[in-house]
């Protein structure tokens, strides 16, 4: 009993406590206070909500940008909300749906998707206006429009490329790859790798369930996945793709699908190259610092391998994250000039590096490559090497992550032996299929 | 001979408990250590013993975003937990109360719909919720997060609260009766003492419950000045682009704390218990 | 129209009130009523409207950001007719529920027990058993999983240098890897066991010492003071367990990294569920998944409550 006594009393105290530093920070339980009517002597007020995923070095950075930002134009006031990428597209499409949406929001490539529901402004009035893009890449501000209108401004692109355990390779004596290898090549540097390496360790990753891959692979005979607003493939070029790995996996130079399903290579945690079981993956570049820091050994980086019919070079300049706006918001001429800010003000772009991607204004990289760490350089010169080979990019299949899901369960039951590559390329298409017909 | 036997059943029952919590702490123990390595070793190093040991990670993990350091979301966790847990108490012990105690008309009904209330899952729910609160302009503050605990809308707690109490013999309401005792004080002086461990259950399920809860949180709360220790967490985390998974390891086993002080200290009401003196005092 | 109007939850009680059939009805209730009050409100406002805009939303195509078209039943058509991996889901979390609740269970009232009393440092012992709940919805839980779980996890290292066993992959084996899942809700028993020790510690200790007088053993006294004295915590727990089981949804979503792989072998029914929902755009779907889940939970919490008739002693002698 008498403890009891003693918790109700600890209890009462404590809730005492709380009110009273409530009421001192009242406005923290409450709403945050609106701006006070006493600014608006001079240019109205403005205030913008601004929305990104990302982790600690890009958020630290980007609200520098917006202390920068703020200081060169006072009357305007941003708001930042930023967080992981988990839960990100939920909170935003829980915003959108409940009429509150942030004016400013980071998307990735399913941008589309939100174009395709009206979420996003028009940004074409703005362009050559607020946002100046004369520097930029073409194609990277194609990228970010629709039917004609501007709907993002890219932060960011990316390419693909594989990278390799280099002080692995060494330790156990194996050329690095030679660059313009073929897929026979790629296979046959494998097979030697595998002799060479202990046992337990594999020279790659299966990849097969890798979407962007495979359309590599789709690309270098001109096709794709999704052109013209149809499906661009057939399933005798999945079997292909489904027939190829199984012979990598027979011949023992990826891991059995047993061991490693769950090892994904999407990032450092999930990845048997960074535990040194695997000698080579395919990652996007904008991964590779990441990849690099959670290793000890030094990483190579080498270009993916060429088909001997290839009809076009199935690489492409990817641009990865785009800063919109909502159509909801009443501010669209300010959210467009923080936009330019961010992609072209040196000081600004200085402070966010490559962090969202290789930036697409040619000025700015001038500026960045002198800056980068070891690894950076060598994404820089990668990027390079690989820009000068990319073919235009493919608009990204509507409902991506719907068909990411089954082209999955596609390889894995390839891996897992229970359909063959041809019923398995079947799925595929019919996800494929599936999923375009959603957006018409 | 019976006092040797005696002591080695003790023993091995002690022995298998040891056992048992290894297994149970492997995980923590891990996280642990891994939040000690500097990044190149967390993934890379598949032993469980770092090479190098470092601090850095907490430094790092502690600092936060831009200033606002983690002491500000452990404070926000806090104070969101404490008025959740005021607000289950008191709200979920009064309907269980009514629905373990109290006869009245339509009682059926009303358990079975609340009973329902929580067979639905709460992904369909979160829009309908979101605009209401928004049109209540209470979007990016505590208050959507706080306010329904006030309104028993915990039915775990309540359904809880409704089998502890109906387990209390009813003899104990007769006779408070007959010494003159409402519904209120029967309520007050006589269930909510005799409940004490459920109680007890109740406020720790609402701290850590409150502690764990992500989503919620990251709808309602926009400014990172009310950020929480679960939002501050996954601002380490982006699968799409670089983690910083040392500083989220460090500020994981640091989130483990609170929670396990309160467990422990909590946990003596349910080795004390009152049953045992309550009835008869 | 003036006085027949009152209605019936005015509170002001007028003073014919003895005779009027509502303010006797009010005078009976009022009490339990008031008590009710908070969850009346809350039940009303923040639980009702949420839930029927859902049902309407499982008869519309919803896709969270346009407008929705009424579509009738094809939702509930497409889920049963045309949707595989729908079934899948159902499979899966059926067989989730029926192995992780009975062996949770048994495992958190087998450790209650062993931890109610009588030992030395019982306090540090329950601590460290409650250190899985705590990680429970934790992100680095994933992480965490593979390294007890993995090809190389603790798990099988342990399994191969003492007994030589190679075994699989639980986490990467679709054949297996929902089973890493049940064993990592049985490794998160920490609730159940606490539920279950409050309940031990209502249990008049005075029950105990008067069976001994009467030379009642252990085992005696576990079947005739225990288990009837803790059934209602018992059903308590199993409901709630249920409950939340088929619901589960935080582990398949951070363990298989939000895709219920591999091969759908962890898509459990809310995750799949939250997918259509969230990531595919298709709310109307969701929302009719979701109250086809009620009937299902509704229909077994049913048949629980019905059959506790024959098995839950309450204190209070009730139904």
């Amino acid at each position: 009993m008498k403890h009891q006594k003693k918790l109700l009393t600890a209890l009462l105290v404590l809730l005492l406590l709380v009110v009273t530093a409530c009421s001192g920070g009242g406005a923290k339980v409450g709403k945050p206070s609106a701006a006070s009517p006493s600014d608006r002597a001079g240019e109205e007020k403005v205030n913008l909500r601004i929305m990104w995923w990302g982790s600690q070095a890009r958020h630290d950075a980007t609200l520098k940008v917006i202390e920068k930002f703020q200081e060169k134009y006072p009357h305007i006031k941003i708001s930042p909300e930023y967080m992981g990428n988990d839960g990100y597209f939920d909170k935003l499409a829980t915003q959108i749906a409940g009429g509150n949406p942030p004016d400013l929001m980071q998307l990735g490539n399913n941008y589309p998707d939100y174009v395709s529901k009206d979420a996003l402004m028009d940004l074409t009035p703005y362009m050559g206006q607020e946002i100046n893009v004369e520097s930029f890449d073409q194609n990277v501000i194609e990228a970010g429009a629709m039917d004609g209108k501007q709907y993002g401004i890219s932060l960011g692109s990316n390419v693909l490329g594989l990278i390799y355990n280099k002080s692995l390779l060494e330790k156990a004596g194996i050329q690095p790859p030679k660059e313009n290898m073929t897929w026979e090549e790629l296979e046959a540097f494998g097979k030697d790798a595998v002799t060479k390496l202990d046992k337990g360790v594999y020279a790659f990753a299966d990849q097969s369930f890798f979407p962007h891959y495979l359309n590599y692979f789709l690309r270098q005979q001109d096709k794709t996945f999704y052109r013209d607003g149809t499906v661009a493939f057939a399933a005798e070029d999945i079997e292909n793709w489904f027939e190829m790995w199984k012979r990598f996996r027979e011949a023992g130079i990826v891991p059995s699908s047993e061991a490693a399903a769950s090892m994904s290579e999407t990032s450092p945690d999930v990845s048997l190259l960074v535990q040194g079981k695997v000698l080579m993956s395919l990652v996007w570049s904008n991964q590779m610092s990441g990849f690099q820091n959670a290793m000890q050994d030094e990483l190579g980086v080498s270009l993916l391998p060429a088909a001997q019919d290839e009809k076009r070079s199935g690489l492409w300049i990817q641009p990865s994250q785009f800063m919109t706006v909502s159509k909801q918001s009443k501010h669209p001429k300010e959210a467009a000039m923080f936009i330019d800010f961010m992609v072209n003000d040196l000081e600004a772009t200085k402070i966010l590096g490559n962090d969202r991607g290789i930036p697409g204004s040619e000025k700015v990289r001038e500026m960045l490559i002198g800056e980068g760490s070891e690894i950076d350089k060598k994404i820089y010169e990668y990027f390079n090497l690989s820009a000068g080979i990319a073919s235009s990019m493919d608009r990204e299949l509507p409902n991506i992550s719907e068909f990411d899901g089954q082209l999955n369960n596609a390889a894995m039951a390839v891996g897992f032996g229970t359909k063959s590559p041809a019923e398995a390329a079947a799925d595929v298409v019919s996800a494929a299929e599936a999923a375009v017909n959603k957006a018409n | 001979m019976e006092w040797t036997r005696k002591n080695y059943s003790v023993l091995l029952k002690h022995c298998f408990v040891i056992l048992l919590g290894v297994l149970m702490m492997y995980p923590v123990i891990w996280m642990f250590m891994s939040s000690l390595k500097p990044s190149q070793y967390i993934f890379s190093d598949l032993s469980l013993w770092p090479k190098e040991f470092t601090f850095g990670n907490y430094a790092d993990g502690w600092r936060g975003i831009a200033g606002r350091g983690f002491g500000i979301y452990f404070w926000n966790s806090i104070l969101i937990c404490v008025f959740v847990i005021i607000g289950n108490l008191i709200s979920c012990s009064m309907a269980a109360f009514a629905f373990g105690r109290l006869n009245f008309s339509l009682k059926k009904l009303w358990f079975t719909l609340m009973m329902i209330t929580i067979m639905l899952p709460q992904h369909v729910k979160t829009i309908p919720q979101y605009i209401m609160f928004k049109n209540m302009d209470w979007v990016d503050s505590f208050l959507p997060l706080i306010t329904p605990k006030f309104l028993a809308t915990e039915t775990f707690f309540i359904f809880l609260l409704v089998q502890f109490i109906r387990g209390l013999p009813r003899e104990l309401d007769e006779s408070a009766r007959i010494d003159g005792c409402g519904p209120v004080q029967i309520y007050y002086r006589m269930i909510l003492p005799l409940a004490f461990p459920a109680l007890v259950t109740t406020a720790l399920f609402s701290f850590m419950w409150t502690w764990d809860d992500f989503f919620s949180q990251l709808l309602y709360l926009n400014d990172s000045a009310l950020y929480t220790v679960q939002l501050g967490l996954r601002l380490f985390m982006d699968s799409t682009g670089e983690s910083s998974w040392g500083p989220m390891f460090a500020m994981s086993v640091l989130s483990l704390v609170p929670s396990l002080v309160l467990f422990f200290s909590m946990q003596k009401y349910f080795v004390e218990g009152i049953a045992t003196t309550g009835i008869k005092g | 129209m003036s006085q027949a109007a009152a209605t019936p939850s005015a509170p002001g009680r007028d003073d014919r009130a003895g005779s009027h059939p509502l303010a006797k009805w009010w005078k009976r209730n009022a009490t339990a009523y008031l008590f009710l009050l908070p969850w009346f409100i809350g039940f009303l406002v923040l639980t009702l409207i949420p839930m029927i805009s859902s049902l309407y939303l499982s008869f519309t195509n919803f896709d969270l950001l346009t407008p929705s078209k009424w579509v009738g039943l094809a939702n509930y058509d497409t889920m049963f007719n045309h949707d595989p991996r729908y079934i899948k889901s159902l499979q899966v979390t059926f067989v989730y529920v029926f192995s992780s609740v009975p062996l949770k269970l048994g495992f958190a009232l087998f450790v209650a027990i062993l931890m109610n009393k009588g030992m030395r440092g019982l306090g540090l012992y329950r601590t460290v058993y409650y250190i899985p709940t705590l990680l429970g919805g934790s992100v680095a839980i994933a992480v965490l999983w593979r390294k007890m779980f993995g090809g190389d996890g603790v798990v099988n290292s342990f399994l191969l240098n003492y007994f030589g066993i190679q075994a699989p992959d639980w986490v990467s084996n679709p054949k297996y890897a929902l089973s890493s899942l049940v064993a990592l809700s049985v490794w998160q028993f920490g609730s159940s066991m606490i539920i279950f020790l409050a309940g031990l510690k209502q249990i008049p200790q005075d029950y105990y010492e008067a069976s001994q007088i009467d030379g009642a053993g252990r085992f005696k006294q576990f079947i005739s003071i225990t288990i009837p004295m803790l059934s209602p915590i018992v059903l308590f727990n199993l409901i709630m367990q249920i409950i939340s089981s088929f619901q589960a949804f935080t582990p398949a979503f951070i363990v298989s990294g939000g895709k219920g792989g591999p091969l759908d072998s962890t898509m459990f029914y809310t995750l799949y569920l939250y997918l259509k929902g969230f990531s595919f755009f298709e709310m109307g779907y969701a929302s009719a998944m979701a109250w086809v889940l009620l009937i299902i939970i509704g229909v077994f919490t049913a048949v629980i409550f019905a059959s506790s008739k024959h098995w839950v002693t309450y204190g209070d002698g009730g139904e």
